[in-house]
């Protein structure tokens, strides 16, 4: 066994006790052992905490960016000849935007929609044993962003009926969302309507993703008013969808 | 308005950008003034003044943080070590102004902003390296970092918990070995 898996299996507490101890009679003994072992537990808690932290350290970066002019500084220095190009390009897609879409909005919607969607996981909270390798196939699915693919496991898991059907519902409906199939979200998240409880949290915000998605943005507001009166899971980044849209 | 510094560490765990506004407006000056006497640009003392409020964010997320000052001093020394990180990877130029008088504070503080900005840039360093693995090693250990139970992983990606765990080590075994053989690797406290 290499040194790295000797550090894994104690650290994961998978050592046996007679494991256990040689390995901290070697960490004792053993100077460069321990330097090494130190190091992996500094770069695993550093990392496991890095990873964490990862959707608030983003939103905080892009806020850092409005506040230090940073956002607007990468786009200052542009050649004249490009710039003009750039106004004439932007011109064409703001008479395009203004012609297509009801609200001028669209291009917003868009980026808000894959800022707040960014980072949404698969946590069923019940789940039966024949039901595991399903959502373990979503979950990988989600982690990829591929939800086309996680539509069909999420279709079979509606079908069996059994555990997280209401969640399955759900997801298929974000699912829905992502491939720009909104009539069908909407029927799948109405199908859901009778949720409780953390998946009808889970609901409403989806639900508030899909219209923004939608660019209606009324009704996406509405949903995210009760979501932040809750104080529950979704609160916080309603709080911040709906400021933006405000 | 004013600001004590606990409202500014709150104000940054919230992401509030009024009161980071506010927070930016009144250490920005002495940053930029001893950045830019120190080799630096104004563009530079924004940049490192982003990584201080960052450095300072994951350190209070491990709810371990104790500052025994005000906090602008604080980060203006978290600003000031981040600084000195950098100059020492680009250049052997020296730094000359060294005046604190605006920003006295006590050792521990100084001690503690100190470890703040190593940390933080043990795990930029740790990101950067991270990039040069393959994507399979990348996946693992995210999933692995996010704290799910290798069990778990082993499922979700349709193998079995020893292949994970020999995986795992084999993808962080060559992690570390990046890490020391970076030129940063010397420079920083592990």
């Amino acid at each position: 066994m290499t040194n790295t898996e000797l550090f894994e299996q104690y650290l994961e507490g998978h050592s046996t006790p007679e494991e256990k101890n040689e390995f901290e009679l070697r960490l004792r003994e053993d100077a460069g052992f321990a330097r090494e072992f130190e190091l992996y537990r500094t770069m695993q808690a550093d990392m496991e905490q890095w990873q964490q932290t990862e959707t608030e350290r983003e939103a905080l970066k892009q806020t850092l960016q409005r506040v230090t002019g940073k956002e607007k500084e990468q786009s200052k220095v542009i050649p004249l000849r490009r710039y003009l190009w750039r106004v004439a390009a932007m011109v064409i897609v703001i008479l395009a935007v203004w012609q297509i879409w009801p609200s001028g909005n669209g291009v917003r919607n868009e980026e808000l929609f894959a800022q707040y969607a960014a980072g949404e996981s698969v946590s069923a909270s019940t789940r039966s044993s024949s039901s595991d390798s399903l959502w373990s196939r979503v979950s990988n699915f989600f982690y990829d962003k591929q939800y086309d693919k996680a539509m069909q496991p999420l279709q079979q898991l509606m079908g069996s009926g059994k555990d997280s059907l209401s969640e399955a519902v759900v997801y298929l409906g974000y699912c829905y969302t992502h491939t720009g199939q909104y009539a069908e979200a909407e029927k799948m998240f109405a199908q859901a309507g009778n949720a409780r409880g953390e998946t009808l949290e889970m609901l409403n915000w989806y639900k508030a993703l899909l219209y923004l998605k939608m660019k209606k943005n009324k009704e996406c507001s509405e949903l995210l008013k009760p979501l932040i009166a809750s104080g529950g899971t979704y609160s916080k980044k309603a709080k911040a969808l709906l400021a933006e849209l405000e | 308005m004013n600001v004590n510094g606990s409202n500014y560490l709150n104000a940054l765990l919230q992401n509030d950008e009024q009161v980071l506004k506010q927070l930016y407006a009144e250490i920005i000056p002495s940053v930029t003034s001893y950045i830019v006497q120190n080799s630096g640009t104004e563009e530079d003392a924004r940049d490192i003044f982003q990584e201080a409020v960052l450095a300072v964010f994951q350190k209070a997320k491990t709810g371990q943080l104790q500052i025994n000052t005000a906090f602008q001093p604080y980060l203006y020394a978290v600003c000031r070590n981040l600084w000195l990180m950098q100059l020492r990877k680009k250049t052997t130029q020296r730094v000359t102004n060294m005046d604190d008088r605006q920003h006295d504070m006590g050792t521990d503080s100084f001690g503690e902003a100190e470890q703040t900005a190593n940390r933080y840039a043990r795990q930029r360093l740790m990101e950067a390296q991270l990039q040069q693995l393959g994507e399979g090693c990348r996946k693992l250990l995210k999933l692995s970092w996010s704290g799910l139970p290798l069990e778990e992983i082993g499922r979700m990606l349709n193998n079995t918990y020893a292949y994970i765990r020999k995986k795992k080590s084999e993808c962080m075994a060559k992690l570390v070995a990046l890490v020391k053989n970076s030129p940063e690797y010397q420079q920083l406290k592990w």
